[in-house]
């Protein structure tokens, strides 16, 4: 794969616009070229996907039938879009009512949706498209002497059959690019549970303790910093931190997957928006062998 | 079909645990001529590695031993065992089969039983008898009362020092021994080939391998076996201690659509309350709890089986399937939620010893051997009979019959009872000339 | 005297079943695997994802529709994962927001977001202010996000809501 169109979604671009850089920056440095997707709409998850299903296969089945325009594969990085997509590409695919519902409605767009292209979540590219390889090749600046935590993230991981990203119930992609890149990944208990991020909307207080009880399971296990693959969940395990339950002196840094392998790439700094971070991301850089740049 | 000369009125029965000792001696006992294969070292089955039977409490290995030595002497049964079947040719009357004998290295003939050798041996090796939570020698039995009572060398992990040989007073140590094939005549083909149990491994959440006191039915069976490598004493696999609080759990890998196992396992239910029961019994102290969804306790006397569990020993039983089991890495406890769905309470819940009982499986390589005598298989693996109410033993190729849980999971009574059920089966087909 | 007396009824869960998501509910057994796995019931006083099924197999149709708990279910999956029978709580419960949503049922908080959503063709339209858009220039990233706002309009038939909002 040498080209993709990346999806952003609603929430990275104004809230984490370091991961959408990262995400860039690496991927450009692992020779996939990432275009940007314009003319969209959001997705639809939880709320119109809550509300009705003809319009959330409708919102994700015009994003698809855009990027078949372009003949390339979409890029999802945060998990609810990728979940979005997926799941209703899995609709039109199977559902031939579904699909010429939606295609109706597509056509006075000047659009159709024939299910040519793929929707890849970021793990999936970095896994499969690119390969655990190349990224090994392509490592010039390991780290030392760090331990990660990795959480994956419901929607990127379930439902199994299809989203088709990693084992849901044993996953090992960001732990193995951790591991590439030089850091010691640790086990905690509940790694494949939910960061509490959807609950947002309904009930504040349950979201955070749900984060809550993640970080502290995390911290048990003595991890430096913990590592995701979708912009909420980074907000949220990060916001959660802050919360006056927390202790305000001890955090733990949490970093998107490609926020973290960027140095190990030799990608410069600046380009990963690492200043952004919320929670200071210096002792992770610390580990990086020969310092940080 | 096939001329008088080539006609056998012998009769193999594959598999040497309880359902086919007794199939292989109803037909012995008819006078009929019996070859028992084995592929363990020695014929007992699951049943040599079990503490107690349900519902009776029975010591297992107490009602079986008196079978083995029944088998072993009778005149009309011969034992093969360390042995594989590798082909069968033919038709019913006049089956040709092909058995491999395994070399033990050691000669059936000469042996003893006496175990000198073992105590020489030097190498020890994780004992797969044991669930691999104790040690044998690369010379060895699978348990005191193997039958034949002959020792076999693991040439896996035999060093070849022949410290073995040296000490053996009767010379029945024979390392030039080797594979050998011999051929069977018989009429009719048993089944009894038993099962396997469910790998727990594929319940990641569940913790076993991962947490050092989760452990299955089978290695608590073991651990409180007075003949297991603790000697009978429930210790915790990771200090020793003894268990406070433990928890067993239902369902392992049975009633689960997701990993292919959609149906009912049938003994789980009663060999997990029986465990539950014998943990009191060691621990009157200890509390212990059942999770389930469904107590299916369907037979004579496993009702009142359960209702004692309750009343008399005192075991709980939550009606509530289990979520994620997380281990604290100080104490090595297990804390996982459960619903008490009885009344809607979230139960945050820790133990100190946590079973899992897994469900049944068709045994090891069934679907090689059903490919090879040609048999078909239902989706869930097991043998398929030809007709449920009809022909409950018979299998779509004529003179090859199945009883134990070669066809599905059954308990021990059960498994006798098709042994029986098959024996007369395959008598009635020789008597009556076989060929249809 | 005292609160109506309820009559069990399949005919809520047979409704379900005809929703894409809803069809395994009559298949659940109510082991209680989905509750002990949700964070949500962990840490709420009255979310029960078992019981809430519970109400749908006996035909508490109404309760169930004007219920915020359908609307509690944060999507996870757990408990889809770990349902030994095949049933997806979560789905179920998102085809009883579907359902929901058509009777007029739908909470404050998504109907604010919707509102947001059918106006600017993303949710954090009002959200996206100079700072974060310099904190993308300094990145290198395109500001113009270029959302489309029209789209969803077409979509106004199929989402059953109020306009005021």
């Amino acid at each position: 794969m040498n080209e993709i169109l990346l999806y952003r979604g609603c929430t990275t671009p104004v809230r984490l616009p370091a991961y959408e850089a990262a995400t860039i920056a690496v991927l450009e440095k692992l020779g996939v070229k990432v275009r940007d997707m314009k003319d969209v709409t959001c997705c639809g998850a939880q709320y119109v996907e809550s509300i009705s299903q003809i319009a959330f296969a409708a919102m994700s089945g015009r994003i698809l039938a855009m990027a078949e325009k372009e003949g390339l594969d979409i890029l999802a990085i945060c998990g609810a879009c990728s979940g979005s997509l997926k799941i209703n590409k899995h609709l039109l695919d199977h559902n031939e009512e579904a699909r010429s519902q939606v295609n109706d409605i597509l056509a006075e767009e000047g659009l159709k949706y024939t299910g040519k292209v793929r929707v890849r979540h970021l793990l999936q590219v970095l896994a499969e498209d690119i390969g655990f390889s190349e990224v090994e090749r392509a490592i010039v600046k390991p780290y030392k002497g760090i331990k990660i935590a990795a959480h994956y993230g419901c929607h990127v991981t379930r439902p199994f059959e299809i989203v088709q990203v990693d084992d849901p119930e044993n996953p090992t992609i960001i732990d193995q690019l951790a591991e590439i890149a030089g850091a010691e990944s640790v086990d905690y208990a509940g790694k494949t549970r939910c960061c509490g991020g959807p609950m947002l909307a309904m009930d504040e207080k349950i979201a955070t303790k749900i984060g809550q009880e993640k970080i502290k399971n995390v911290e048990v296990a003595g991890a430096d910093v913990i590592l995701t693959a979708c912009e909420f969940c980074d907000l949220q395990l990060t916001q959660v931190q802050f919360d006056e339950a927390m202790s305000s002196t001890r955090r733990i840094p949490v970093m998107p997957i490609t926020q973290f392998l960027g140095p190990a790439l030799g990608i410069d700094e600046d380009r990963l928006g690492l200043g952004l971070n919320r929670i200071d991301p210096s002792p992770v850089l610390d580990a990086l062998q020969g310092g940080s740049a | 079909m096939s001329n008088g000369a080539a006609r056998s009125n012998n009769v193999l029965v594959v598999g040497g645990g309880v359902a086919g000792m007794q199939a292989a001696l109803d037909v012995a006992n008819q006078g009929y001529k019996v070859y028992l294969v084995e592929k363990a070292p020695s014929i007992g089955g699951r049943m040599a590695a079990l503490d107690k039977t349900f519902p009776t409490l029975d010591c297992s290995a107490c009602i079986l031993t008196p079978r083995l030595s029944e088998v072993a002497r009778h005149p009309n049964i011969e034992l093969l065992t360390y042995s594989e079947v590798q082909s069968v040719e033919g038709s019913l009357g006049d089956f040709t089969v092909r058995v491999l004998r395994k070399a033990r290295y050691v000669r059936e003939d000469r042996c003893s039983g006496c175990g000198d050798c073992a105590r020489e041996c030097p190498v020890e090796v994780p004992n797969e008898f044991d669930e691999f939570l104790g040690f044998r020698k690369a010379i060895y039995v699978m348990f005191p009362q193997s039958t034949p009572n002959v020792y076999t060398i693991d040439a896996e992990h035999c060093i070849r020092c022949k410290r073995c040989e040296r000490v053996c007073e009767r010379g029945a140590i024979d390392f030039d021994m080797q594979d050998e094939i011999v051929e069977l005549k018989v009429g009719v083909v048993v089944l009894s080939v038993g099962y396997k149990l469910f790998d727990v491994r594929q319940y990641p959440r569940l913790g076993y391998g991962h947490h050092r006191n989760v452990i299955t039915a089978m290695e608590f069976e073991r651990l409180i076996n007075a003949a297991g490598p603790t000697k009978g004493h429930l210790i915790r696999l990771s200090d020793g201690r003894m268990p406070k609080r433990i928890g067993f759990i239902q369902c392992v890998g049975a009633r689960d659509v997701k990993k292919g196992v959609p149906n009912c396992s049938r003994v789980c239910c009663m060999y997990g309350i029986k465990n539950a029961v014998m943990a009191r019994e060691h621990y009157p102290d200890a509390e212990v709890t059942v999770y389930y969804a469904d107590i299916r306790a369907f037979g004579k006397g496993f009702e009142e089986f359960y209702e004692m569990a309750k009343t008399r020993f005192g075991v709980k039983f939550i009606k509530g399937r289990v979520g994620e089991i997380v281990e604290d890495p100080e104490t090595a406890n297990l804390q996982f939620y459960v619903e008490d769905t009885l009344s809607g309470e979230i139960l945050d819940v820790e133990h100190d010893m946590i079973v899992l009982c897994p469900g049944l499986q068709p045994a090891e390589d069934l679907d090689k051997l059903a490919e090879m005598l040609g048999l078909e298989t239902s989706t869930d693996g097991y043998i398929e009979t030809r007709d449920a109410f009809a022909a409950p033993l018979e299998t779509n190729h004529p003179g090859i019959l199945v009883c134990g849980c070669a066809d599905g999971p059954k308990d021990i009574p059960d498994s006798v009872t098709a042994g029986s059920a098959a024996a007369m089966k395959a008598t009635i087909l020789l008597s009556s000339g076989g060929a249809k | 005297m005292g609160e109506p007396v309820h009559t069990p009824t399949s005919s809520f869960a047979e409704e379900l079943a005809a929703i894409p998501g809803g069809e395994a509910v009559n298949k659940c057994i109510q082991c209680g695997t989905c509750t002990a796995s949700c964070a949500v019931a962990r840490y709420s006083d009255e979310y029960r994802p078992r019981q809430l099924i519970q109400k749908i197999l006996l035909g508490e149709r109404e309760e169930v529709l004007k219920s915020e708990l359908p609307w509690l279910c944060m999507t996870c999956r757990l408990c889809e994962e770990r349902c030994q029978e095949g049933v997806s709580p979560a789905e179920v419960f998102h085809a009883v927001r579907i359902l929901a949503a058509r009777e007029g049922h739908v909470p404050l908080a998504f109907r604010q977001v919707m509102a947001a959503l059918m106006r600017d063709g993303w949710i954090l339209g009002d959200s996206y202010t100079d700072f974060e858009e310099e904190d993308r220039e300094d990145l290198g990233l395109e500001t113009d996000l270029g959302w489309n706002n029209e789209f969803l309009h077409r979509l106004k038939q199929y989402l059953p809501l109020e306009e005021d909002e």
